[in-house]
Order: structure tokens, then sequence, then C-alpha cells
């Protein structure tokens, strides 16, 4: 059994390695895709989002508000308008994201110690980039404040930190856990990472499986696994799995650590929640191959698969926000428990218990699937 | 020519209504799959994301903040903890997204007009969910701040109005653009669909072309084209440009309205959408004219589609790209339609605000279809050359002399 499960899976590795379909999709399409996607993210944080200065007043005040909004990392000042309407349609054609409008009479409400206000408008549509916009207005608000604060008229000078304290009594501190520095990189490359080799491992399979159908090859894979199911299942899986777990660990370890990115997991613990993902992916991808007959249908409907797995694995949109038939739909696909452990192993070093239910589940769909798959391929392959 | 195209879109229309797989791809696909993809985000903002708090002052004011906390939008505040390590914890199981830590003598030392912190412990492994706390955070503190000030100036004799001013001469008065609410479904579904749709709409173009050279009906198609690549190829984008068209124009009349998200430029839409399409299928004629197989073609769609979304600046702008990867995104049709439709759609926009995108589209629809020309013409004088060699050589053969390898294959 053993002697025939060798042969098997030689011939299933000479395969991946000589068929031009399965080099592409085996060893081309990993490196193409993870480098492109980890590149977008190499800036890791949105800064210098061009804005926008309509500014009404002109007084040294409001130009000084327009340097310290030019100053902050967030923001650049892409152009000054004549007029918010001038701001907005300069945001419509896609110049900027926002604009900051200071209307006349700013500086001399400061200077009368009455309140005064700029208005700041970001393109919502985008909320990603909105959000900085309104971020670094905030901290210049507050800047201007406290430096006119301790100034006012009619009160003592106070010094600044007096003023500031003044002003705001609560100061809200955000220790954020997992992305201490709130970066898109760290938040977006492992589950993209995840994904990415989730599908490669299932096209991989189903390419496999398909070619041996349209090529009327079945049979001649079935002798050579002994007419045996398992054997003929375990030896086309093993290659892919290794492969697949090779190159996961690589980018997980190796490329994500160039981005600052480093499982805070013991590496051996990390290595074996890799290894339950892959091996329930690629059972998964074992168990839907038998459902298509040619290499097209494949890469024509699995090419919709990882968009929608990782939308609904609760990655960026929490679960419990999904609908129910959403949820449902997310319950069969390993992404879905990866992701769970994946958001929090990049960020903070989780005690083994905290994690081993998602493990636990992985092992038992990578078990289930590899069972249901064996009668499908007994009738694929075996003709019964 | 006229005939040509006409004869070769009239062939292509007949295998395409004669295809179901085809017919689903096209109308019943995109429709089931799209309103799945924005049907994720029917909840529109995230709501009431699971919060605790340890009030270690426990103070009327401390639990002021909390009931402010628990009034926000986005935090639902399903317990209390003793300790910051607790929150500390629960965060790492992942049964709650924040937690909220108010130290002993937090009031007192507010009273006495020292700065206090109301410190929150976020998730921040989801950016989404860390940036809402964040803010929500901002704004409980600032209110509480506001109010204990102007409560305080108002004791010592000032108006409400004095005591506003006083506390904070500059404020701001924030819009947010287009999309008020924060709504993620405006945000993304028009993204995603699009993403979608140029999937969709690239297969079809590469089934249309490498089908043909699959089945080895090319021949036909050359013949009911007028041996001419133009008329083939135009005859063969007609009736998917036509239906895949009336599928953009449901998802304008019907999807859009059905999930809430508003279309204020419909007609600059329609041809945001008519742009697009012709991009697209271009595209998908170039990438099967280079193409072998019909897998090969769809390796290639799948190579420009699966990263397409990522790539079109929709969320992460082109900017903070890489210049080559910039250089790759504006190659891909899906980039300068997402870049027209924001603004047609939810701004309101007239058509010359989104000329430049268009324009691009249009621009790269004519460069793909020149080089799918190119490419067909010169298959087919290869195609020619073959042929005839193998002919000659049958005649050779055919004279007595040995037929050369290979010959017969070709």
């Amino acid at each position: 059994m053993f002697k025939t499960f060798t042969a098997a899976f030689w011939y299933e590795l000479k395969r991946m390695v000589t068929d031009r379909h399965l080099i592409v999709v085996c060893f081309l399409a990993p490196f193409f895709y993870v480098l492109m996607l980890t590149s977008v993210y190499s800036q890791k944080r949105l800064t210098e989002v061009p804005v926008g200065i309509a500014d009404s007043d002109n007084t040294s005040i409001s130009r000084q508000a327009a340097l310290y909004l030019d100053s902050t990392e967030n923001l650049k000042v892409f152009a000054e308008y004549p007029s918010p309407q001038a701001a907005q349609d300069a945001l419509i054609k896609g110049d900027i994201y926002g604009y900051f409008y200071f209307p006349p009479g700013f500086a001399s409400d400061i200077k009368k110690g009455k309140s005064a206000s700029y208005r700041v408008a970001a393109d919502y549509m985008n909320i990603a980039l909105a959000n900085p916009v309104f971020l670094a207005s905030a901290d210049v608000a507050g800047e201007l404040t406290a430096r006119h604060f301790s100034a006012l008229p009619g009160k003592p000078r106070l010094s600044r930190e007096r003023a500031e304290a003044l002003r705001s009594l609560v100061r809200p501190e955000v220790h954020t856990i997992f992305n201490r520095e709130m970066n898109y990189s760290d938040f977006f490359l492992p589950g993209l990472l995840a994904i990415i080799m989730q599908q490669l491992v299932l096209v991989g399979l189903c390419l496999r499986t398909a070619e041996d159908r349209q090529e009327n090859m079945t049979g001649d894979y079935w002798r050579l696994s002994g007419c045996s199911p398992l054997i003929a299942a375990a030896a086309r899986a093993l290659p892919y799995m290794l492969l697949n777990y090779i190159l996961c660990c690589l980018f997980a370890f190796v490329w994500l650590r160039h981005f600052d990115l480093v499982p805070a997991h013991s590496i051996p613990d990390a290595m074996l929640y890799i290894f339950a993902y892959i091996a329930a992916g690629t059972s998964f991808g074992l168990f839907i191959s038998p459902f298509f007959r040619r290499t097209a249908d494949v890469l024509l409907f699995l090419m919709y698969f990882s968009m929608g797995a990782f939308l609904i694995s609760g990655y960026s949109w929490p679960d419990y926000m999904l609908p129910a038939f959403h949820r449902i739909v997310a319950l069969p696909i390993p992404s879905t428990y990866f992701m769970s452990w994946l958001r929090r192993a990049y960020g903070a070093a989780l005690p083994p218990s905290y994690v081993t239910p998602d493990f636990w589940i992985l092992c038992g769909l990578a078990l289930l699937y590899f069972i249901i798959s064996l009668p499908l391929f007994r009738r694929i392959y075996g003709g019964k | 020519m006229l005939k040509g195209i006409i004869n070769s879109a009239r062939r292509e229309l007949f295998r395409l209504l004669s295809s179901r797989k085809l017919m689903f791809l096209l109308f019943a696909w995109p429709l089931m799959f799209c309103s799945f993809l924005a049907s994720i985000y029917s909840a529109k903002v995230i709501k009431k994301m699971p919060v605790v708090i340890c009030d270690k002052d426990n103070s009327q004011l401390s639990r002021l903040a909390a009931r402010y906390l628990g009034a926000t939008r986005s935090l639902d505040i399903i317990g209390h903890v003793d300790n910051a390590d607790e929150i500390r914890q629960l965060l790492l199981r992942g049964k709650i997204e924040a937690g909220i830590y108010i130290p002993r003598g937090w009031a007192a030392d507010m009273k006495r007009n020292r700065q206090v912190p109301l410190i929150a412990y976020a998730n921040g492994g989801n950016m989404v969910i860390g940036n809402m706390i964040t803010s929500d955070v901002k704004t409980v503190a600032g209110t509480i701040s506001a109010g204990v000030r102007i409560k305080f100036l108002e004791k010592t004799g000032s108006s409400t109005g004095q005591a506003k001013g006083t506390f904070m001469p500059v404020g701001t008065e924030n819009f947010r653009l287009f999309n008020p609410g924060g709504n993620y479904m405006r945000f993304l579904a028009p993204g995603l669909w699009g993403a979608i749709l140029m999937q969709v709409l690239l297969s079809l173009a590469v089934i249309a072309l490498a089908s043909e050279k699959e089945n080895g009906t090319m021949p036909q198609a050359w013949a009911a084209a007028g041996n001419f690549a133009m008329p083939l190829l135009i005859g063969k984008m007609i009736p998917y440009c036509l239906l895949s068209f009336i599928l953009m124009e449901i998802f304008e009349f019907v999807l859009y309205p059905l999930f809430g998200i508003p279309v204020k430029n419909p007609g600059g839409m329609a041809l945001a959408n008519m742009a697009f399409i012709f991009a697209v299928m271009s595209g998908g004629m170039y990438i099967s004219s280079i193409a072998p197989t019909e897998t090969d073609s769809l390796k290639g769609v799948l190579a420009v589609g699966a990263p397409a979304f990522i790539l079109s600046g929709y969320i992460w702008p082109l900017s903070a790209m890489p210049a080559g990867i910039s250089a790759f995104a504006s190659i891909i049709p899906l980039t300068h339609y997402l870049k027209a439709l924001r603004p047609l759609s939810e701004y309101g926009a007239a058509v010359s605000q989104a000329s430049s995108p268009l324009l691009t589209l249009f621009v790269l629809g004519v460069a793909y279809f020149v080089f799918a020309a190119l490419n067909l013409r010169v298959a087919r004088q290869i195609f020619i050359l073959k042929e005839r060699k193998r002919q000659s050589a049958v005649m050779d053969c055919a004279e007595g002399k040995a037929l050369p390898s290979g010959g017969a294959g070709v």
C-alpha cells in the first residue's frame, strides 16, 4: 500500500512541476499576488492626504491654521481656492479629498474670546480617506484653542500646559491592541495572504482533477493508485498541501517581516495553526474538485470565491454584523476560522487556550472534507 | 465590411443565446453574487460593538461618562469588570471590541481642574472597529470636558455663551460629504459591483473568442466576418456589449435603489457604463487574442481581475501605491470606471467633471481593440502560411515524396 501511495505521490508531484497550468497556479501566482498586493500597502498608513484651503478670513491666525494643517503627517495642502464651492468642485474632480473653509471674522472672534469655528468637509464616500482629514482637523483645532486660550482678553496669561488642561479636562487615551500603530498594512496583509493561499490550493487541485477528466486520464490515475480512493485522494492532496504550507510559512515568517509584521505567537504554535488551515483548505479543495469537468470552468467559477470568502470571514466586517445567511455560508469555509486567529495572532501573544477552538474546528474540517471526498473520488476515478 | 460585421454579430448572438452557461454568467450570476456581497453591509454601519467598563472611580461623573459611551451609536456596554487585566483578557479572547478604564479619583481631579484620562483599550486588529472606537471615545471625552468646564464657568457668573466662548475659542464644523451617516454599503457596494462586473464581462469576452479556438470553429468565424479581423472583433463584441449594457442598466435602476444607493446622474452613469463595457470587452478580446486556449485566457482574466479592486484606488489611493503598481492599475479599466462612478452616481457631477476617466476608458478600449485586431491578423497569417505549407507537403506526398515530420498536425 505504501509503495502504491509513493508511486501516486511522485506522479502527482511530477505533474505539478511539469504541467504548465499547474506551474502558473502553484509557483508563479503566489509570488505574483503576494508581492503585488503587499507592495500596495508598503506605505502602511495614509499620509499626506491632499486637501484644499478656502480662506475667506485671510488673517495671520487663519494662515497659521493652514500651516498647521499642512504640517500634520496626515494632510498635505494641495491648493488654495477662492471659495468653498471652488474647493468642492476640485473635490468632485478628484484633485482633493477634503477642504477647510475659514469664514470672514474667524480671527476677530477668537481675539474677542468668542467661539469661532472653521468648516471641514471631507468626502465620506471614502471613509478610509476622510478619517485622517477629520482627525488632523481636531488636532489643529485643539492646537489653536490651546494657543489662544492662554491669551484671552481679561484672563490672566496661562502656560500652554495649564491652558491645555483647562481646555480638555478629559484626555482620551486609546490604546489599540493587536495593531498598535493602526497601520493598514498590519490590518490587511495577513488576511490577504491567507485568502490568496487558500484560493491557490483550491484552484490547483480543481485544475488537476479537471485535467484528468478532460483528457480522459481518470482510469490511469485510478490504476496507479491501486484502485483505492484513499490513496488517490491522499496522493493528490499531499504535494499541494506541502507546497502551499511551505509558501505560506515563507510569506508569513519571512516576507511579512519586511513590513514589521511578526506573529506574536511562538513560531511553532503559528506553524501548527497554519498547518491546520492549509490542511483544511486542501481537503476542501479535494472535496470540490470532482464537481468540475473542464479546466476553464474551474477558473470561471472559482475566480469569484476569494472575494466572497474574504468578505464574509469576519476579517474586515465583524461577523456579528453579518446577516444570518452570510454567517451560515461562511461556516464551511476554512478561512473563516483561520481569520479569527490571524486578526489577533499578529498583535498579541495569545495563550494557546484562547485559540484552540478555531484550531480544532480547522482540524475537524480537514478530516471531514477528506472523508467525504473519498466517495466522490471513487465515483469520478473508479467509475462507480 | 458592414456585411461581415452583421454576419459575425448574428452568429455570435446565436451562440450566446443558445448557451445556458453564458446566459447564466451574463445575467443571473452577477445579479445573485452582487446582491450577496452588498447584503453583507445591510447593517450599513457597525453598531453596538460589545464593550466593557472598569469604573474604579464609581462617581456620579464616571457613571455619566459610562452612560454617554453606551449612548453612542457604535458602542454597547455589555458589562462591568474589576480591572484592566480583565479587559485585556476579554479582548484577547475576542469577546469584546473595547474596554473603558476610568481610574480612581477621576471626578475629584476633574473638579480640581486637573486633566484626567479616559482610557480605552480597543481592538485595532480591525481598522474599521479601531477607528470607530477612537472617534467615539474622543467625542465623549470632549463632551464631558465641555460640560464640566461650562458648568464651572456658569457657576462663576458667566453666561452660557460666554462660557462656551471661553472654553473653546476654536471649534470645527465637520461635514461628511455625500455619505453623512458613514454608510458602508454606499461606500463599498458600488466598487465591489464594478469589480465583479469587470470579471464577468472579461470572462465573457475571452470565452467568445477562445471557445472558437478551442472548438476548432475559428475558420467559420473568419468566414462569417469576410476574413477580416476588425469585422470579426466588432461582430463578436456587439451582442455582448448590448446585453452587458442591459445588465448594467438593471444594476443602475434596480440594484442601486434596492440597496439604497443613490444615482444622481443616471445619464452620466449610463455613459460611464458604455465606456466601461467597451474597454473591458476590448481588453478581453486582447487577452484572448494572445492566449492559446480558453484556460489560458481565463488565467489572464484571473491575473487582472482578482487584484483589480484593491489596485483600483477605490479605498487605498493610487498616489499611496508604488509607481509600478499604480502604472499597472492604470491599464485596468476598473480603475478609471470607479474614478468616474463616484462623482456621477454619488456626487451628482456633470459628465464634464468626470471627463478625464471617461476619456481614458475610451482610449484604453481603442488601444486594446487595435492590439487584439493586430494579434488576430498576425495569427491568421501564420495559420494561412502553415496551411499552405501543409497543403504543399500533402501534394509532395501525393507525388511520392516523404511527408515532413510534424506536418500532419498543422
